[in-house]
């Protein structure tokens, strides 16, 4: 349903956040200004439009993409064969919401070739912790246990997908 | 980062509006899972203050009013839970302690220096989210968090 609701959605060339929201040197949240330049006015007018009138239809609230917890992760992120998304979010971060609905898509886009999580900062502190979440949201990617990619701040649907793709050519 | 604090004066954050109220609730050990609502009066005073500053810095409420509206009652919880409107969209050790330092209270510094608003509460015209409003109603915030 989320899938069907919420199609381009995001697209954010001039976020405000790259200066202050990195948390690792694997985050690729500093090569987002070329890929602006990149793409040039025409196409980013164009977006614009689309994301305006895309963003119009929210389902704010509605998320499809299962949660994991302190708990769990060990044996849903660390432990699995399949590579792994996870979303850090905290319960009242709005972008963080637009984030669910790209990741809600991105589980079915990839089923069965990437295991889609999302991970409430306020509730598993520790884990957050562990990782450095200072921003949210925060896009983090697993590879055999390890995480590959880190993507903080609310980017277009493009630039996780180019993340997963790195992953599962890796 | 946290050298740029120093540069900073803050006089104008909203905590500055009425004397901090005390933390109401445990927010370590076990924490529900549950989202917990902000009380009518914090989002209020949040909108109106939120209402003030998109004016007052030339900025506007994103496209989406659902994610002002998620961001308005973060502010409020926080109002409520901690005296002060700590951003909403960070993660933090210590909350209490956060709250009581300032940089990440709303107005943030970042916000205050360059604009920069990563919960996208306040938009510069030229961000691709930026919607052409720099009010929003009770009614909105409401309508757009109901199925939260």
């Amino acid at each position: 349903m989320a899938a069907s609701c919420c199609s381009t959605a995001l697209f954010s060339f001039s976020r405000p956040n790259t200066s202050y929201g990195v948390v690792s040197s694997s985050s690729v949240s500093l090569s987002l200004p070329q890929q602006t330049h990149q793409f040039g006015l025409s196409f980013r007018a164009q977006r614009r439009l689309e994301a305006r009138k895309s963003v119009r239809v929210s389902c704010i609230g509605d998320n499809k993409t299962a949660a994991v917890t302190g708990k769990s992760w060990d044996k849903l992120v660390l432990d699995s064969e399949t590579p792994v998304l996870v979303e850090f979010y905290a319960s009242w971060c709005g972008p963080c919401r637009m984030v669910h609905r790209v990741i809600d898509e991105i589980a079915t886009d990839y089923s069965g070739r990437l295991k889609c999580f999302v991970l409430n900062a306020d509730n598993d502190p520790r884990i957050a912790e562990d990782y450095d979440i200072k921003a949210v949201p925060v896009v983090m990617l697993f590879k055999n246990g390890v995480k590959l990619e880190s993507i903080v701040g609310t980017m277009p649907k493009e630039f996780y997908v180019a993340a997963i793709e790195r992953v599962l050519a890796s | 980062m946290r050298t740029l604090q120093a540069s900073t004066s803050y006089s104008i954050g909203i905590s500055s509006v009425g004397p901090p109220a005390p933390p109401t609730r445990h927010r370590h050990g076990i924490v529900a899972q549950g989202v917990v609502e902000p009380t009518e009066k914090s989002v209020e005073i949040m909108r109106k203050f939120s209402e003030q500053y998109a004016r007052k810095s030339s900025t506007y409420f994103c496209v989406d009013k659902g994610v002002t509206s998620v961001v308005i009652k973060g502010l409020a919880e926080h109002k409520d839970t901690l005296g002060a409107p700590l951003c909403p969209c960070r993660h933090y050790d210590d909350k209490a302690a956060e709250a009581q330092q300032g940089f990440w209270n709303c107005p943030c510094v970042p916000m205050r220096e360059r604009k920069e608003c990563h919960c996208m509460l306040f938009l510069t015209p030229d961000n691709d989210f930026a919607g052409q409003e720099q009010t929003i109603s009770m009614e909105e915030i409401k309508e757009t968090t109901a199925n939260m």
